[in-house]
């Protein structure tokens, strides 16, 4: 790492003074320490803020479901608040990396973590998204890659929770100096282009200090399902959050992420409209999943994840609408 | 009873107590008076020239002390070609440019980002393909086609007519990654100059290799260079030479008059400290209608990487020549030379990469027979050597792993146990031969008894996890008939000047093992002659019990052993040995045969190992607890060969894209299946009156392929690349139209 | 920058540069070894230290940010700040649940936590705590055995007689 300063905030204001490129927020550091490891990023100046105020935890109200932006990945995994119908965000939790990274990172920072491409994070490698001419995973080794091309940047969001929370239809908090903003995830997570070379549209003098989930009746189901190629400790190739509620036998609303296949979480709703207002049987789900490939456009190496996502998807259909239980039981890790 | 029963016993690793509590000293942990720390410039670029280099900002960083480029380290040559520690010529991300040695860990970093350096970048050769095409750059001027050697040919009888003469043939192309061995203590050196000696404290395997190595580099007489490693963390056979770092570190240190440290980061590790060379195999068997084999042809390439280390070699036509009987036999191996780090010898080199082609291949046989698996191979049997013409030195060896395999994992299962709807389960064995496992001469050892009658054995073996330390304090505190707590083993440490072998071709303990044992019985001996003076008796109505002389036949205490040594001047009671012959009229081998169950969800394109059974031959086993692990552990090594490891390199630019432990993927808890040792304990005298032999290699060679015949007969395809990631399944699904 | 750090329930006054990781201040500014470096961008989980009763890579946690917290490393003796440490080591020296011993503190970090805080631990908890902590040689069932042994023993403990 290169050399910078280190300042302890102990408050809001203390913190967003300043804020900026050469100054910013540490709070759980697990991926920040090894951006500035890799010299991918640097900084003047780390402001801790893991005691400057910021709201923590969780919390349920009849709007719904507030997460503070300290509330460790551990605090996720192991919520009693998590349970029933937002058991997603516990099952995303509980298979993202390790016991360790978990007890230290953020939900803030899980959501504003950077890619991990290998072009992205080899500080050899001279990528689009670090200010390149091109894409080097295009030509290059792409088989971790996106297959849906909404970016010149190919790389694909890491974040397990970021899919679940889209479902969710939830929305941060960003605070600056002077003033506060809401952003729902659909709008907050948006493909890099040109002139903002990074995954959400966060300004540098901002923090997020919170992340709301709109409130959902006890009579919803949801699910996470995750492939790695390790049983534990890796990113998704491709991870699957399904959001349903049934009326009267019929699903009235499903809400379909996927994350691993684009450089944000990607909303499937060619897959939600082939099962809105159906119940739910065999062949719907089948024509849901038929679904997922449509405008698609695999790289050299990228296509074996739709194969990979219609499969997940099918098992994640199966679980919330005929409560498949030994899928569930798969997403499933103590905490 | 033989000798080795006599040793045998279930006891925990004689460094426990400090590897569990943090004070085992590594060569990494060592920290002195005047520490500096040093660190490697390494090329970004695969093949290049280094056009200039400018280090004037790196020796205004503040804390930097010295800097060494090329002109610093002439006349000092590395690997078969004979490069320059630091050439104007750079074959691979992460060559060696220059060093820097500062303070501070933090002053190094600062001063390796200031050289400025202008590189004349020329195209990279990555992968077999690129290093075979016609238009390929060559990387060396005097190797054309980037042929790093001769073909290695082997042919015994006409393979030409034995195919005429088969039945059944199978064909297929395979091919293994580039594996990294990522033990988890870096390659590096604390070397400290005092003006007369050099001390080394070096994570190896060989420090007697080291010492070699680098004082012939320095120029300095053997005995003014001194190795050390106490503890080493993890070999797995990058570790057996002298590699740069340890030069680089002592060349700072003696410049410096300050001892300097340097260890390698990950990146570096998995860049520049060696690899398992990738291979293509294509390999074709002939057999008759009743399953015997008439021929075996296997034409090999081998991604060596920009230079030879040299060491053990690469012999992937091994298992193909040895491990079935059969009259005609060809295998061709050539290595070519690509942009990347040099591979060098891991864990049971070239018999890992040929056995999983092999064993697929006779899998494959086995299926188009209709014969079980088990059969075929028991069809095939040999109890000779068909490359030297010997008898094996234990020539049931392998029937006995095949009996106690099946035994123990009771071969076959019910199939009907294995559909269990979208859930498929498949079962799969595969066997291996590997040509290490015996003794490697000469090893010395001395056992000396100290005035308190204390017992020290002393060799100059290094202990890298394998338990060499215990087993070898085993050998002794039985000999002596003393309690092992009373037995302190000192090894890592060329001072003794007790030579031992490079822990490599599980060697070690045949080697080591038998020179205790024998200057063990020899102060035995000393300890009689000397008791049987003290009680005016003679030797033979003497013997050694429980820590005492005493009367044969008699329960009565005669002389302590503590009373008899401070009754004699010190030094007095020393065995000394050397285990120096090695017989060659029997061919001495190892074996191994495994099965492994499976699961694959077609749901999910989930592969899950269920189980392992690992029956490896290793001669009459010391230490059953250790062995457990000895074997647990080379399985584990090969479910992650099998299913997640692999190098990644960019195909234009040659950067190792997962040079870290984030993408390469070692296995983790969760990975690995209950993994069970069916104990085959089968003495071989051949070379040893312990029967010994070295069990570091065999439990690793015949797990891919046993996983991947499970799959097979799980799901019906056959992944002939490994590892078996979720993309080679699901684009191997997706070729055959799914699976039903 | 000064630090004042408390290791083991012992104070350690270290003047650090800001970029210094908790594992290199271990390392080199207490002296204590016992927590290894092998990846330092928290991939493998051979420096797992306790940090306030939770478990992290030492390696992603700057010194800074450790004042006024307790850390517990290997080298810990105090009965009060890790009870089940020396339960755990002996069950690994027992069971051989480890080779080159390199990932062995870090594997000891994590059960100890896990102990702590659930002292009768089944297969999938134990595999979990250890889950982020990479052994090469691959002791992964003897470090399970040794863990399942600590709890078996637990449990009998308080099974009815």
């Amino acid at each position: 790492m290169r050399s910078f300063a280190y300042a302890n905030s102990r408050s809001m204001t203390e913190t967003l003074a300043g804020l900026g490129e050469n100054r910013r927020p540490l709070a759980g550091g697990t991926d920040l320490l090894p951006l500035l490891k890799s010299d991918i990023t640097s900084v003047a100046e780390l402001v801790d803020i893991k005691r400057a105020e910021l709201p923590a935890g969780i919390t349920a109200s009849s709007t719904g479901i507030s997460l503070g932006a300290l509330t460790t990945l551990s605090d996720i995994a192991t919520s009693a608040v998590l349970g029933g119908q937002y058991v997603l965000l516990k099952q995303a939790a509980q298979q993202a990396a390790t016991v360790q990274i978990r007890n230290r990172a953020t939900l803030a920072g899980n959501l504003l973590q950077r890619p991990r491409c290998w072009y992205f994070r080899n500080p050899a490698a001279n990528c689009w998204l670090k200010g390149g001419d091109t894409c080097l995973a295009v030509e290059g080794r792409n088989e971790h890659h996106a297959v849906f091309d909404d970016s010149p940047c190919k790389a694909v969001h890491p974040s397990d929770l970021a899919g679940c929370l889209l479902a969710l239809e939830a929305s941060v908090t960003l605070q600056d100096a002077q003033d506060q903003r809401q952003l729902p995830l659909s709008e907050f997570f948006a493909a890099p282009e040109d002139s903002r070379r990074c995954e959400t549209l966060i300004r540098q003098d901002e923090l997020v200090t919170r992340v709301d989930i709109p409130r959902l009746d006890d009579d919803w189901r949801s699910v996470y399902l995750k492939a790695m190629d390790r049983k534990a400790w890796t990113f998704a190739l491709a991870g699957i959050a399904v959001v349903m509620h049934k009326q009267d036998g019929r699903i009235d609303t499903i809400r379909i992420v996927v994350n691993g296949l684009a450089t944000v979480p990607r909303r499937l709703r060619q897959c939600e409209d082939r099962l809105r207002g159906t119940s739910g049987e065999a062949a719907d789900i089948e024509a849901s999943v038929d679904a997922l490939a449509e405008g698609a456009q695999p790289l050299s190496d990228s296509g074996y994840k739709i194969a990979l996502a219609r499969k997940l998807l099918g098992a994640a259909l199966r679980c919330v609408i005929n409560s498949d239980t030994e899928v569930e039981r798969s997403a499933a890790r103590s905490p | 009873m033989s000798a080795a029963d006599n040793i045998a016993e279930r006891v925990p690793r004689r460094e426990g107590r400090q590897k569990v509590t943090g004070s085992a000293r590594f060569s990494s942990d060592t920290e002195m008076p005047g520490q500096l720390y040093a660190g490697i410039l390494r090329s970004p670029h695969a093949n290049a020239r280094v056009r200039s280099l400018d280090d004037s900002a790196v020796r205004a960083v503040p804390g930097v002390r010295d800097v060494i480029t090329a002109d610093d380290v002439q006349g000092m040559h590395w690997y078969e070609e004979k490069v320059l520690t630091f050439s104007e010529r750079v074959r691979f991300v992460g060559d060696e440019v220059a060093a820097v040695v500062a303070d501070t860990e933090e002053a190094v970093q600062d001063a390796l980002r200031a050289f400025e350096l202008e590189y004349d970048v020329l195209d990279a050769v990555v992968g077999l393909d690129a290093a075979c095409a016609a238009d390929a750059p060559q990387l060396h001027d005097d190797k054309p086609g980037n042929l790093a050697a001769e073909p290695q040919i082997y042919e015994r009888g006409n393979t030409g007519k034995g195919f005429a003469a088969a039945d059944v043939i199978v064909e297929a192309t395979y091919a293994t990654q580039t594996a990294l061995h990522n033990a988890l203590e870096p390659h590096g050196c604390n070397a400290s100059w005092d003006g007369e000696t050099l001390d080394l404290w070096v994570s190896t395997q060989g420090i007697f290799a080291v010492r070699k190595g680098i004082a012939q580099k320095l120029g300095l007489a053997l005995n003014r260079v001194r190795v050390h490693a106490e503890h080493v963390g993890g070999g797995f056979g990058a570790k057996q030479v002298d590699w740069k770092p340890t030069l680089i570190a002592a060349v700072l240190s003696m410049r410096n008059k300050r001892p300097v440290k340097l260890l390698l980061d990950r990146e570096a590790e998995n860049l520049a400290a060696g690899n398992r060379n990738a291979t293509r195999q294509h390999v074709r068997l002939g057999a008759t209608r009743d399953g015997r084999l008439c021929a075996i042809a296997a034409r090999i390439s081998v991604d060596g990487g920009a230079y030879r280390l040299g060491g053990e070699s690469s012999n992937v036509g091994g298992c193909y020549q040895r491990l079935y009987a059969c009259e005609n036999v060809r295998t061709e191996q050539r290595q070519y030379y690509t942009n990347a780090g040099p591979s060098v010898a891991f864990r049971a080199p070239g018999f890992v990469e040929g056995t999983f082609a092999l064993e697929q291949a006779m899998d494959e046989l086995a299926g188009k027979l209709e014969m079980d698996p088990f059969t075929l191979r028991e069809r095939n049997y040999t109890k000779t050597d068909q490359v030297t013409q010997k008898p094996y030195s234990s020539p049931d060896a392998l029937q006995h792993c095949y009996a106690a395999a099946r035994e123990a994992f009771a071969w076959p299962t019910d199939a009907a146990e294995r559909d269990r709807g979208r859930k498929r389960r498949g079962i799969g064995m595969a066997a291996s031969v590997w040509v290490g496992g015996g003794l490697n001469p000469p090893a010395l050892a001395a056992v000396s008894m100290q005035a308190d009658g204390s017992v020290t054995v002393h060799t100059g073996a290094q202990d890298i996890g394998t338990g060499t330390r215990t087993v070898l304090g085993q050998i002794a505190a039985k000999t002596l008939d003393v309690a092992l707590q009373q037995v302190t083993v000192l090894l890592g440490d060329t001072a003794g000047e007790l030579y031992s072998p490079t822990s490599a071709g599980s060697a070690t303990l045949p080697s080591v093992g038998p020179a205790v044992e024998a200057a063990a019985a020899e102060l035995r001996q000393q300890i009689l002659q000397h008791a049987a003076d003290c009680l005016e008796t003679s030797a033979e109505n003497l013997t050694l019990v429980d820590g005492c002389v005493r009367g044969k036949g008699d329960a009565q205490r005669y002389l302590s052993l503590a009373e008899l040594a401070a009754s004699l001047p010190a030094g007095t009671l020393k065995g000394r040995s050397a285990n120096t012959d090695k017989p060659d009229d029997r061919s001495l081998k190892t074996f191994a045969v495994q099965c492994a169950e499976v699961e694959v969800d077609l749901d999910t394109a989930e592969v899950t190992v269920l189980r392992l059974v690992c029956a490896p031959d290793c001669g009459a086993v010391i230490n059953p607890l250790l062995a457990d692990s000895q074997v647990i552990g080379g399985a584990t090594q090969g479910l992650g060969f099998a299913m997640s490891e692999g190098r990644i390199m960019d195909r234009s630019s040659g950067l190792v894209l997962n040079a870290n432990l984030e993408d390469y993927l070692v296995p983790t808890i969760l990975d690995v299946p209950p993994v069970t040792h069916a104990l085959v304990n089968l003495p071989d005298y051949s070379e040893n009156r312990l029967g010994v032999k070295g069990l570091g290699e065999p439990p690793l060679i015949a797990t891919a392929p046993a996983i991947i015949n499970a799959v097979h007969d799980a799901i019906g395809l056959r992944v002939r690349e490994l590892p078996l990631n979720h993309k080679k399944l699901l684009d191997l699904m997706c070729q055959t139209g799914d699976v039903p | 920058m000064a630090l004042d750090l408390r290791v083991n329930g012992k104070p350690y006054a270290v003047n650090v540069e800001p970029r210094r990781t908790l594992l290199d201040a271990l390392r080199h500014d207490c002296g204590l070894t016992g927590t290894k470096k092998v990846c330092d961008m928290g991939n493998c989980g051979a420096c797992t230290v306790i940090l306030d009763g939770r478990t992290v890579y030492a390696c992603l946690v700057l010194a800074a940010e450790c004042e006024n917290q307790s850390v517990t490393t290997i080298e810990c003796s105090d009965q009060d700040e890790a009870p089940w440490l020396s339960a755990l080591q002996q069950a690994f020296i027992d069971h051989d649940a480890f080779q080159c011993g390199y990932c062995t503190p870090g594997q000891l970090m994590s059960l100890s936590a896990l102990f702590s805080k659930n002292s009768t631990p089944d297969e999938q908890a134990i595999t979990d705590a250890v889950a982020g902590n990479l052994c090469r040689c691959g002791a992964y069932r003897h470090i399970l055995k040794a863990a399942s042994a600590v709890a078996d023993a637990e449990r009998a403990k308080w099974a009815d007689p």
